[in-house]
């Protein structure tokens, strides 16, 4: 039964995320002349790419489901993000263009939730911290994102750097630590004016080495969630 | 963590749930919450460019106007210069021969500007730019105002012909010349520079400038000024004229190319980035605000006062001429490394007045000032040594403007 729904949703998955590829090919070709079906975006040819590359997270995620190897609650709660954020994020990239491929990311993502609902709940309950981190990141990279190109580049790093520290490898709690203070700290320090990257900061930093604790004191889960083929 | 200090810390279990595990969610609890509010406030940063601001289309015609060839790129040197609340009240019309200016009878400002004295001035400020432009990029140019006496809109036209190019620093100036609403330093400009900037009225008769650089005038014309502005914020038809003018939002921004922005109001850094984070004001804290500025900031730290004089103010062609000389004068302050903001709260109350045919309350006492018989007040400006650069306004750029 799980099976089959995996199968479905990956089937919706890899329809939407290559839908979801052309409609930023077409945002960024010819994203001018479509007015308010494309959104009327002032900058039509960055929200294109950004949103062919979003779209390509979700046809991964839609192989990933398609090759069958879901094995675990956390392994499928990855998996809904990778449909289910650019099915939203999306949304406010490519105007009416979205409509079609948002609704079958996000109906895809459902259908993985839904097959297990109490693995991801329970996956994402576990990883609570680490997902608040990942968040913060990606307000980093929001914020930078009307930056000028050098300061782009690393808010966009430091933004990343801070999403992945608390998933880095077991083994690697140093190297995990580094790389959220690195992604945190000289940032923040150089756009202190904003105050808004402070708070994040100050806010990755506790979420962050909390996740990081966390991780590195419990073992991996010894026993991974299998569901029925 | 183990052994006898596990109790201790965690504290004793009650029901099955632990004290530490009471105070652990607890604080993840409100961890998430923090969390949901700073993504919105990102959000809202990235709406309202706080990282980085003029980066956006409205500011093109900033860094373009230089590229811009032809006739069209007079245009786009014209289109960069002062208006009244940045509402870029031009149309230019393009001919082989020649370039027609004329007003954007939309693009008023109500009864903050009833007889249009606002909007010509910054007309003919457009018309310097343009002028400027002209001698740089190697045309002659003859300026015809009002060429046509049946079209009032007509406001000038641009007879151009090709000759040698000659620049000058005025042009040089126009990509850099920003109303500076922010402080000045506590420094005099010295009247070596006044005098020059008074020498830039040349042929600009029958306009001429006047300055005001003793503590007792500027005193008397800031206290006047802060009087109008309060009187303004006091007159809801006058106050919503003005709140029309504010662009908010990074949207509203690019959507209008026009306006008053948050980054324009010459505050620090990190008061600015609050104020783009924080809901959008309402109009009377925008009024309030405003007349607070007036009287802490703009007043309190001019180093001096200048005036646009005409014969007749109500006279569009002595209107014109009036922002031209201003406009020169901008410019010149600018390539000195000075900062000036416009003023013109006492002749807004003394158009509205002279609209609702009220008894003239700020006109008797701006003529004492001015004490020049014959001349009466164009355009109020301060000039002062600036503590922070001036910022770009957003411009629609001379493609939306050529008609």
């Amino acid at each position: 039964m799980n099976a089959r729904r995996d199968r479905s949703a990956a089937r919706l998955g890899l329809v939407g995320g290559a839908l979801g590829v052309v409609a930023g090919l077409v945002q960024a070709v010819a994203g001018r002349e479509l007015g308010s079906w494309a959104g009327d975006k002032a900058d039509p040819v960055p929200l294109g790419l950004l949103t062919v590359a979003l779209s390509a997270v979700a046809v991964a995620a839609g192989l990933v489901l398609y090759a069958g190897s879901v094995t675990t609650g956390g392994r499928r709660a990855a998996l809904v993000a990778g449909l289910a954020v650019p099915g939203l994020m999306c949304l406010s990239t490519v105007g009416r263009l979205w409509w079609i491929p948002g609704a079958l990311l996000l109906l895809a993502a459902g259908t993985v939730v839904a097959a297990a609902p109490t693995a991801v709940a329970r996956a994402v309950a576990d990883a609570w911290l680490g997902v608040l981190t990942t968040v913060l990141g990606a307000c980093f990279v929001v914020v930078a994102a009307t930056a000028r190109p050098v300061l782009l580049v690393f808010g966009a790093a430091s933004g990343l750097a801070v999403a992945a520290a608390p998933w880095l490898g077991h083994r690697l709690r140093p190297v995990a630590l580094l790389v959220l203070v690195l992604g945190a700290v000289p940032f923040a320090a150089i756009t202190w004016w904003t105050l808004l990257t402070l708070v994040i900061a100050v806010l990755a930093l506790v979420a962050g080495l909390a996740a990081i604790r966390d991780r590195h004191r419990h073992s991996p889960a010894p026993n991974p969630v299998r569901y029925p083929r | 963590m183990g052994g006898p200090s596990d109790d201790a810390v965690t504290g004793p279990a009650v029901g099955g749930v632990s004290r530490r595990g009471v105070l652990r969610a607890g604080g993840v609890g409100v961890l998430t919450v923090a969390v949901v509010g700073v993504g919105g406030l990102s959000y809202r940063a990235y709406d309202n460019e706080v990282r980085d601001p003029a980066q956006g289309h409205a500011f093109d015609a900033w860094r373009q106007w230089r590229e811009e060839r032809g006739y069209p790129g007079l245009a786009a040197a014209a289109v960069l210069a002062a208006s009244p609340h940045n509402t870029q009240p031009w149309l230019f019309r393009v001919h082989d021969d020649r370039i027609d200016l004329y007003a954007d009878s939309a693009r008023g400002l109500g009864t903050l500007d009833p007889f249009g004295r606002e909007m010509h001035v910054g007309l003919g400020c457009a018309l310097e730019n343009l002028a400027l432009a002209a001698a740089a990029r190697g045309y002659d140019a003859h300026v015809a105002v009002r060429p046509d006496p049946a079209d009032p809109l007509l406001v000038a036209r641009v007879d151009l012909a090709r000759g040698t190019a000659r620049g000058s620093a005025l042009y040089d100036a126009i990509g850099d010349r920003h109303t500076n609403r922010g402080p000045y330093r506590d420094s005099e400009v010295p009247a070596g520079i006044l005098a020059a900037l008074t020498a830039l009225t040349g042929d600009a008769a029958p306009a001429s400038v006047a300055w005001f650089t003793t503590a007792d005038a500027k005193h008397r014309l800031s206290d006047l000024m802060v009087t109008a502005a309060e009187a303004i914020v006091a007159d809801e038809q006058q106050s919503r004229d003005g709140f029309g003018c504010l662009r908010s939002s990074g949207d509203s921004i690019e959507r209008h190319k026009d306006g008053l922005t948050l980054d324009g109001q010459g505050l620090n850094a990190p008061i600015t980035a609050a104020a783009k984070l924080l809901p959008a004001t309402s109009r009377t804290s925008g009024d309030r605000f405003w007349v607070a500025q007036t009287r802490t900031v703009h007043t309190r730290t001019a180093a001096a006062y200048g005036m646009i004089l005409t014969p007749d103010p109500r006279d569009p062609a002595q209107r014109l001429a009036g922002g031209r000389l201003l406009q020169r004068i901008h410019l010149a302050v600018t390539a000195r490394g000075l900062a000036m903001q416009h003023m013109n709260q006492i002749t807004e109350r003394i158009d509205r007045d002279r609209s609702l045919a009220r008894p003239a309350q700020f006109e008797p006492a701006l003529s004492a000032l001015v004490a020049q018989p014959g001349r009466q007040t164009l355009a109020t400006f301060r000039i002062g040594y600036p503590v922070r650069a001036g910022r770009r306004s957003p411009r629609r750029p001379a493609a939306e403007v050529i008609r």
